[in-house]
């Protein structure tokens, strides 16, 4: 009678090797970032104050954190921010890439300009940019030396425009990168199709907003995405250019969760703030992923 | 409709010249396929008659408008793209009526258009779609139907069949035929395919690096191609060359071939008197002889001279039988008889249509005439 041979150890080391590989990682994120979603979810619902407590109060953190004005404006100030910064990015960057995108002399050059803001820390763009906004030794004062004595460029010390000086600098860095992202979906576009717009009457501006650019929606929503995630997590930014000043006016969500968990000893309204970025985050992730996912028919 | 003229049109990239100096005229209503290898100017020929690329130098004229200046949406003209181009945010619908909607055609007409076009080439279902719902065959329809709408002065077709399966190729090369037909419109048609060239064309004009070879109708350089590159480029099976030297025979001139038969070498003297007037001085010289397969066939006839030569291997492709004979050892490709019924094998007998056969200068490369 046949007998099947013994699989050898190694043979069934070799089998399970791809697992074994991956495991660690896995486990890592599971534990790391899953795990530590879990953990911050139960502490929202605590009663720690400066230390991790685990007696469970229900919602009252939340809404004390809706209570909060510095919750509002944080709230508020993202909207602000995240609408403006990624639609001026996208329109910023899309013009640029549209620019460059007509054949002129020295592009690789001048691209690299563009995108070089992106390899630049947001800590080192906003100290530039604060000394660049600040009103006794920036542009203003600059201005006003070459004669123009009413020239005002006070937005890091307006209550009310704050929060503007945080998109420009923002926009500075990242509209470079959306630039890269549109200029490469430019070039990929079918000579072919151009050339026949072209002999069909259309003028060139014509051919980019009724062929080309509609044809790069999904690069579009690819940007927004990536954008907006960046506008959500921005932090860095805020805590180099105004400190989340004048007051609070300019404080972001993330800011008002790092101020709240580590310097005003109320763990559980930061982390009830985090629960709620996620949130917002997931609200904006999950419906693109799935779109991507279900397969790229009606694109 | 109009006439077209290209006048002695030259490219050059730096110092590469593309085309040097093509003239070509076009009747109205004329059906010209531009034939050629990839990289011998056809294309660029082609866009430059389009006004997507400069002429260096020469003339362009469509109808009695020369059209150097003109912008390509301003020359009336419509191009079929191998990629097809279609505009692929838009449906089918929108892709066909696009060039009317620039051109400012009332949304009622256009509508009226687009639906006129889509009877025409049956795909009146389709119109909803998006280009990427839609087969090759489909994609191919709307590029067509979208220079059709426009009804434009010239055709500009550039290699339209070569992304098409082969069954599919035949039906839309029989589909452009009918187009030409019932439009009666000026048609330019570029393709590296000799038997699409030959098909559809009314004349064909063979380009070599950037210079036409022979400009012709299909049966003009099917019979008497004015050179060896021409010869070697129409047809299938491609034609049979032959080195042979010049003796003077007793009825005029004539060539001995060494034919393979029986397992052994056999010289034969081959009649060349057809040809007495064209070998006039060539007598003790090498010349080039060129037979299409067809012109070796088997069996006896009174057509040509027989011969007897060993058969090395048959291809049966259905239709005909392709034998490989081998003379002056070198193989020579001869139509057997058609069908599978009869099996080719050994030696056996070939006739030779030398008065059909083309003879060329080695040096020159040009038919004997």
């Amino acid at each position: 009678m046949l007998t099947r041979p013994p699989v050898k150890f190694i043979d069934r080391i070799a089998r399970a090797l791809p697992q074994i590989v991956v495991a660690p990682g896995f486990a890592a994120i599971l534990y790391f970032v899953y795990g530590f979603i879990i953990w911050t979810g139960y502490i929202s619902l605590t009663k720690s104050k400066m230390l991790p407590n685990y007696t469970l109060i229900g919602t009252r953190p939340y809404e004390r954190l809706f209570q909060m004005d510095r919750w509002s404006v944080a709230i508020e100030n993202l909207f602000i921010f995240g609408f403006l910064f990624v639609f001026v990015s996208v329109i910023v960057g899309c013009l640029l890439a549209v620019l460059l995108d007509q054949k002129i002399r020295a592009e690789g050059f001048i691209r690299t300009i563009y995108l070089y803001p992106m390899a630049i820390s947001f800590i080192i763009t906003g100290t530039a940019w604060k000394w660049i906004m600040n009103p006794s030794l920036g542009l203003e004062k600059v201005i006003r030396d070459w004669g123009w004595e009413s020239f005002r460029f006070g937005w890091t010390v307006d209550n009310n425009l704050a929060i503007y000086a945080l998109v420009m600098a923002a926009v500075w860095q990242a509209s470079g990168f959306a630039m890269a992202l549109f200029l490469s979906a430019l070039r990929s576009v079918d000579q072919d199709i151009i050339k026949a717009a072209s002999l069909d009457g259309a003028s060139p501006w014509r051919i980019y907003l009724r062929i080309i650019l509609p044809s790069m929606r999904p690069v579009f929503m690819s940007a927004m995405v990536i954008l907006s995630h960046l506008a959500i997590k921005s932090f860095d930014l805020v805590v180099a250019l105004t400190g989340g000043g004048p007051g609070y006016a300019s404080t972001l969500p993330a800011n008002f969760m790092y101020e709240m968990t580590f310097r005003r000893n109320e763990i559980a309204v930061g982390a009830a703030s985090a629960m709620v970025m996620l949130a917002t985050v997931a609200a904006i992730m999950v419906p693109y992923l799935y779109s991507e996912l279900r397969g790229k028919k009606h694109v | 409709m109009a006439s077209l003229t290209i006048k002695n049109a030259v490219k050059r990239y730096g110092n590469v010249e593309v085309l040097k100096g093509v003239s070509i005229d076009l009747r109205d209503g004329e059906f010209l396929v531009l034939l050629g290898a990839s990289g011998c100017g056809k294309s660029t020929l082609l866009n430059m008659i389009a006004g997507l690329e400069d002429l260096t130098e020469g003339e362009i004229m469509i109808g009695d408008r020369v059209v150097n200046d003109v912008h390509p949406k301003d020359r009336d003209i419509a191009m079929v793209f191998q990629s097809y181009a279609l505009y692929p945010t838009m449906t089918v619908g929108q892709n066909i009526a696009f060039g009317l909607e620039m051109r400012g055609v009332p949304k009622a007409e256009r509508a009226l258009r687009v639906e006129q076009v889509a009877k025409t080439l049956r795909m009146d279902h389709l119109l909803d779609r998006k280009p990427a719902q839609l087969s090759g065959g489909q994609r191919q329809r709307v590029a067509m139907g979208r220079a059709l709408v426009r009804d434009p002065e010239v055709f500009l077709f550039d290699e339209p069949l070569s992304n098409l399966d082969a069954k599919l190729r035949l039906e839309m090369r029989t589909e452009i035929k009918r187009l030409h037909k019932r439009l009666n419109a000026t048609m330019v048609y570029v393709t590296h395919d000799q038997i699409e060239a030959l098909t559809l064309a009314d004349r064909i004009a063979i380009l070599k690096d950037g210079e036409v070879q022979q400009l012709a109708s299909p049966a003009e350089i099917y019979e008497h191609p004015a050179n060896m590159f021409v010869a070697g480029l129409v047809g299938s099976p491609p034609m049979n060359f032959l080195d042979i030297t010049v003796e003077a025979g007793e009825a005029g001139p004539a060539a001995w071939v060494t034919l393979r038969a029986d397992g052994a070498d056999k010289p034969v003297l081959l009649d060349l008197s057809a040809h007495t007037a064209r070998l006039d001085g060539y007598v003790g010289r090498k010349v080039v002889m060129g037979l299409r397969p067809e012109m070796i066939s088997q069996g006896t006839t009174d057509a040509g001279q027989c011969v007897q030569c060993e058969i090395d291997v048959t291809e049966a492709t259905g239709a005909d039988t392709l034998c490989v004979l081998n003379w002056n050892n070198q193989e020579v490709l001869a139509r057997g008889t058609s069908g599978y019924t009869k099996i080719l094998e050994g030696t056996m007998d070939f006739t030779i249509e030398t008065e059909r056969a083309c003879l060329f200068d080695p040096e020159s490369g040009l038919r004997l005439d």
